[in-house]
């Protein structure tokens, strides 16, 4: 776009610069011009200059610029030939010319206002073809160049009005150190020395004024120019074909704020030039004037130039005077010191490094436990099945909480369906947490299910499955719980191996009974009917190499109920100094509202609890229909081998409520069995109320089929 | 039970992890103390300070719970997985006084594994005599 609008502008100055070069004056109209331009900022002031006829401004300013000493005698010839020749030819046409122009002019200066460029409305005005095509080049090429003029043209609206030509060296002079100004910001600083060249050629050419001599100058600082000043100077050399001043002046002009060039101005002026040369060479004379006065006091200040460049240099010093700084500091600091330092850096270094290396490896590491425990949980959740909500006549619903901590895995339960409507529940928890568990987690469950389903009692599926899978945990332990609920009898056999006991309430009454007294009562109530497991003689965990399966419990429920099978991580978790404990998660479960469930359970537990360092699994059954409280109605024990704790059988006994003749004479006869047969079971029968204790020899199949497993 | 007298004083207490005291009565005896909650956190800690002591060649190990408010099953499987690994004649007792842990014995069956005592004294006097009866 800005190549283009370049050719176009040579292509269309062209005519003008052969008739500026056939005219080879150049001058004061361009001079009296110039003031007006240098005013346009204020539209009022235009207004009167512009309005106002030119030629007094012209020799307003002629004036002003004939005293100037030799260098400017360039100038002063220029305005004489301005004087002598251009304007009077010019004269048929300037009226039109200048008509033409200060409305023309104040058309593009009006535009210009709007685009920011105030001060190319005095090229306008000078109705130079040039100028405003170089207006054009610097809209085409871009805006920094537009927003620079802006702030030239602005500073010399505040020299430009009142001053008239006896204040054109001192504007030419601010004009200079304003571009010495713009130039010093760092990013153009190139710039500033493009322009520290232009300017410096710039002297010696001016005294002759030669246009041919000017084109270099400007086009040297062409190639220099920086961003914003290279499209600045870009337009010198297209304009320079057009004359050597014009391209100086393209430049000048340029800067002197050819923000928005009107390219209808500039289309005007070709055009005009095309119609008149005379008048195109008068105006493009006036147009250049302001280059040759630039030239001028470029070489009238002298200083300028290296104002500028020291503007330059200024920026670029800042840089060596810290470097200058640190190396004057290196220098002072002793060689040994310097060594010690050097170290002490290099350590800092590595220790930064370290810890960054540290931070990283951190963040890796969390986001692998993460994981790691997205995955444990994932897999415990797979072992968890999820039984359907109603299996027969009973509501079941299961819940499974991870610990707070790491720890996942461990627990697990099952319910499923045996033959004849039968209900079994698997409730346990292997020792041991984590990826280990979870392998021996899947063992037990499945193992235990597999005997369950086969027909083996509770206690006889655990007491198999203990003695299959005791070479197989490898050392960890594994608390179970299995229980079969017969719905047709209304009874809930367990057998447990180290495993807490299920809590069996009875149901609370109707819901329907409002007012939290009667709620309180009722749970008090329902707590007060569950059963009292008897935990003496429990059986041991499967893994740890004794004989398990060695209890048994039948509770009849004949009324509804609700059944809690849980693993120890809802009774161990804490409320502050104290374990949540079988009493709490009793009321738990009583005061849970009609239809909720294991989870609800687990959310009660939970929202009570101050820390649950271990996982929580239960598994909660709603037994509907009939009337009555659970009760145990039998309890069985079985003994085995020479190394029985006879205490602890008493205190069996009389945990069970049997009297203490009777315990002893049970003991006393279990001692005797186990002595004749190795074996000897211990039960206690309540259907009849007070317990009726019979110890026989143990001899079940069961025994046949255990040695059969054992042996495979 | 002149053992038992000695006992205060012949030890050399010192704390390996916390809330763990070690002292060795006699050359063969190694009493291990404990207080607080054993539970999943501190079952390591356990497990650690009753290796080391078999590994230091102790073959009369006490266990003392006295000051335990609280035992989970993982401590618990630490116990039976100490216990099912001594030596031939080595011997092992617990002391627990508490009803806490004495119904996580209870509980979980291990009561009729461990010879529990009430005091130390008792404990010392099982692991003793039976190692003197042995040699």
């Amino acid at each position: 776009m800005a190549g283009a609008g370049l050719c176009a502008l040579a292509s269309q100055s062209l005519p003008a610069a052969l008739a500026v070069k056939g005219t080879t004056t150049v001058a004061a109209p361009a001079v009296t011009v110039e003031a007006p331009v240098l005013s346009h900022g204020r539209r009022a002031e235009r207004g009167k200059v512009e309005s106002a006829p030119q030629a007094p401004a012209a020799s307003n300013a002629a004036p002003a610029l004939a005293p100037p000493p030799p260098e400017v005698a360039g100038a002063g010839r220029r305005r004489h030939a301005a004087d002598g020749g251009g304007a009077p030819d010019a004269q048929p046409t300037a009226p039109g010319a200048g008509g033409g122009g200060s409305r023309r002019g104040e058309a593009p200066a009006a535009r210009m206002r709007r685009h920011g460029g105030g001060a190319s409305g005095a090229e306008g005005a000078s109705g130079s073809g040039v100028g405003e095509g170089a207006g054009t080049a610097v809209d085409a090429s871009g805006r920094t160049a537009s927003a620079a003029v802006e702030s030239l043209a602005r500073k010399q609206k505040k020299t430009g009005g009142g001053e008239k030509g006896g204040g054109r060296k001192r504007k030419e002079k601010e004009r200079e150190r304003e571009r010495g100004k713009e130039s010093s910001p760092p990013g153009e600083t190139e710039g500033s020395k493009g322009q520290g060249s232009g300017a410096k050629g710039r002297p010696t050419t001016a005294g002759e004024s030669t246009p041919a001599a000017l084109a270099p100058a400007a086009s040297a600082a062409a190639p220099a120019g920086g961003t914003g000043t290279a499209s600045l100077v870009a337009l010198a050399p297209s304009v320079s074909p057009v004359a050597g001043v014009g391209a100086g002046h393209g430049a000048d002009g340029a800067r002197a704020g050819h923000g928005a060039g009107g390219r209808r101005a500039a289309h005007r002026g070709a055009a005009r030039s095309a119609h008149a040369p005379v008048a195109a060479t008068a105006t493009l004379a006036a147009s250049l004037a302001p280059l040759a006065s630039a030239a001028a006091s470029g070489s009238t200040r002298g200083g300028s130039p290296p104002r500028s460049r020291r503007g330059g240099s200024r920026t670029r010093s800042t840089e060596p005077a810290i470097v200058h700084t640190i190396t004057r500091i290196v220098d002072v600091v002793p060689g040994p010191m310097r060594v010690l330092i050097a170290a002490l850096a290099v350590l800092a270094l590595a220790l930064g490094l370290r810890s960054l290396l540290a931070g990283v490896r951190t963040r890796r590491l969390v986001r692998q436990r993460g994981e790691l425990l997205a995955d444990v949980g994932l897999l415990q959740a797979a072992l968890l099945p999820d039984p359907p909500a109603r299996l027969g006549p009973v509501g079941t619903t299961v819940a499974y909480r991870p610990a707070d901590g790491p720890g996942a895995g461990g627990d697990f339960y099952d319910v499923f369906a045996l033959e004849a409507g039968q209900l079994a529940v698997i409730v346990g928890d292997v020792s041991g947490h984590g990826r280990d568990a979870l392998p021996h987690t899947a063992l037990v469950r499945f193992t235990v299910r597999a005997y369950l389903e086969a027909g083996l009692s509770p206690s006889d599926a655990l007491q198999t499955a203990g003695t299959v899978l005791e070479r197989q945990l490898g050392g960890s332990l594994a608390t179970v719980l299995a229980a079969i609920y017969h719905p047709r009898e209304r009874t809930l056999t367990y057998a447990a191996a180290g495993h807490p006991p299920p809590l069996v309430l009875a149901e609370p009454d109707a819901p329907a009974a409002s007012g939290a007294a009667s709620d309180a009562n009722d749970a008090a109530r329902v707590v007060a009917s569950a059963i009292a497991p008897v935990t003496a003689c429990s059986a041991p965990p499967v893994g740890a190499g004794m004989r398990t399966g060695t209890r048994q419990t039948v509770v009849a429920i004949p009324g509804p109920a609700r059944l809690c099978f849980h693993t120890d991580g809802v009774t161990e978790a804490r409320v502050g100094e104290q374990l949540f404990g079988a009493e709490r998660l009793s009321r738990a479960l009583a005061q849970l509202p009609a239809g909720a469930g294991a989870s609800e359970l687990l959310d009660a537990v939970a929202a009570q609890a101050s820390a649950r360092p271990d996982d929580m699994a239960a598994c909660v059954l709603h037994v509907h229909g009939g009337a009555g409280d659970p009760a145990i109605i039998r309890e069985r024990l079985e003994l085995a081998g020479a190394e029985v704790d006879e205490r602890r059988v008493r205190r069996f006994l009389e945990q069970c409520g049997a009297s203490g003749d009777e315990a002893a004479a049970s003991v006393e006869r279990a001692r005797r069995e186990l002595i004749r047969a190795g074996t000897a079971t211990v039960e206690l029968d309540y259907e009849s109320g007070a317990p009726v204790v019979t110890v026989r020899e143990e001899r079940v199949i069961r025994a046949a089929a255990l040695s059969a497993v054992g042996a495979s | 039970m002149p053992g038992t007298a000695d006992t205060s004083t012949t030890s050399k207490p010192f704390t390996g992890a916390f809330g763990v005291i070690q002292s060795q009565p006699d050359e063969a005896t190694s009493v291990v103390a404990f207080e607080g909650e054993l539970d999943l956190e501190r079952a390591p800690s356990l497990k650690w300070a009753l290796v080391d002591s078999l590994d230091a060649g102790y073959k009369q190990l006490v266990i003392d719970l006295t000051q335990v408010r609280f035992m989970d099953s993982t401590a618990l499987s630490v116990l039976v997985g100490v216990n099912k690994s001594l030596d031939v004649g080595a011997r092992m007792a617990i002391v627990c006084v508490n009803v806490n842990v004495l119904k996580i014995f209870e509980l979980s069956g291990m009561d009729a594994a461990f010879a529990i005592f009430p005091t130390l004294e008792q404990a010392l006097v099982h692991v003793r005599g039976h190692t003197t009866r042995i040699g």
